[in-house]
């Protein structure tokens, strides 16, 4: 009689402790790996085309003074940014490279021109060089232009609508009339 | 004396009592007595439960493109497994790596994506393989059964082919999850 309430006892016992058991079965056991990963803001400038504008001879060989000077322009093929950016431009005027000094009255030994930056944005970014007959005083701030968006084309860069700082100067003679166009090319902060 | 006479007697009596069911011409009595127990279907993840997060870096090449060795070292090792049922039931899931930056961009160009595949292997079972290529961003799961098993868990993740699409700059968040029910 003994042994048949002890046998009754363990068996109430083990009842709850069994369902219980059953009910934490049922659970899942999972495990949950959280990827992060991050890629920085970059802009890249593609192939240049040409890093030289050769617009030829300037002058009006009948009276001195700037002829009818063709624009010029070269591709940059495969640049991109992955992210906004700002593409900005600054050019300074073409200057005689051996003339010496400040020119005569009457002369110039500078040439203003418009540098346009075309494709990545519309408008355009452009500058125009206002140097005065020594070339000083164009202006240092870049014409910027904003890109909301990733993009990924071709740019253009050109240079046209040639101006003497004054109508009437005559240009002086040079082999060499040379000027700088920097184009810039960043992701908006 | 005569008081251990009156209580053998009533030993007797009661003995009587309670063996009266049984039948009176048995030389014994005896019963037999069930005895249960159960043993509740378990499933372990080694010893790695939970959430773990893993930082990818360099996940662009020079030129903006994915770089697929980002995940090179991406395996999840989750150590020694086991379930103690027949019939467990497993669910991977995946949901792929998307940028913070949803803005407008050339689809033909870039991309703010990057879909994962998942291959898992439970103790020498392989679990269905997951890819969210095509998916919703919150992910795709697939289901499978794996059996009673004790064994080594893994889980390789890669990254689908972007092609030459660049990616779009941005924070990158996605998860991998295996998931199993014990079952009887």
């Amino acid at each position: 009689m003994a042994r048949q309430l002890i046998a009754l006892a363990m068996a109430g016992a083990l009842a709850p402790a069994l369902a219980h058991a059953d009910t934490s079965s049922s659970s899942s056991v999972n495990v949950t790996y959280k990827l992060t990963g991050s890629v920085d803001k970059l802009c890249s400038l593609g192939t240049i085309g040409s890093k030289t504008l050769n617009v030829g001879t300037m002058i009006n060989p009948s009276n001195g003074t700037l002829g009818s000077v063709s624009s010029q322009n070269t591709s940059v093929t495969g640049s991109w940014c992955n992210t906004a950016s700002t593409i900005s431009v600054l050019a300074t005027p073409m200057i005689a490279q051996s003339f010496t000094g400040t020119p005569p009255g009457g002369f110039t030994k500078a040439v203003n021109y418009t540098a346009t930056v075309s494709g990545w944005t519309a408008p355009p970014a452009s500058f125009t060089t206002n140097g005065d007959d020594s070339g000083n005083g164009s202006g240092a701030t870049p014409d910027a232009q904003n890109q909301a968006n990733p993009e990924t084309t071709t740019i253009t860069v050109g240079v046209g609508t040639f101006k003497s700082p004054n109508t009437a100067d005559l240009l002086v003679a040079d082999p060499n009339y040379s000027g700088n166009i920097t184009l810039t090319l960043a992701p908006q902060s | 004396m005569m008081k251990r006479i009156l209580v053998a007697s009533a030993a007797f009596v009661t003995v009587a009592a309670m063996t009266s069911t049984a039948s009176a011409a048995s030389p014994s009595v005896g019963s037999t007595f069930a005895i249960n127990g159960s043993v509740a279907a378990v499933c372990s993840l080694g010893n790695l439960p939970g959430s773990q997060t893993v930082t990818l870096t360099n996940l662009t090449n020079a030129d903006g493109t994915l770089n697929t060795a980002a995940f090179s070292g991406l395996s999840l090792n989750l150590g020694t497994v086991w379930c103690n049922g027949s019939h467990n039931s497993a669910t991977v899931t995946a949901v792929p790596l998307v940028s913070d930056q949803t803005g407008t961009f050339d689809a033909s160009q870039f991309a703010n994506r990057i879909d994962l595949t998942l291959n898992a292997t439970f103790g020498g079972s392989t679990f269905p393989v997951v890819d969210t290529a095509g998916g919703p961003t919150t992910g795709k799961s697939v289901n499978g059964t794996v059996g009673i098993v004790e064994g080594a868990a893994a889980g390789n993740v890669t990254p689908d082919a972007l092609n030459s699409l660049k990616l779009v700059a941005g924070t990158y968040s996605g998860s991998v999850t295996i998931s199993v029910t014990p079952g009887v």
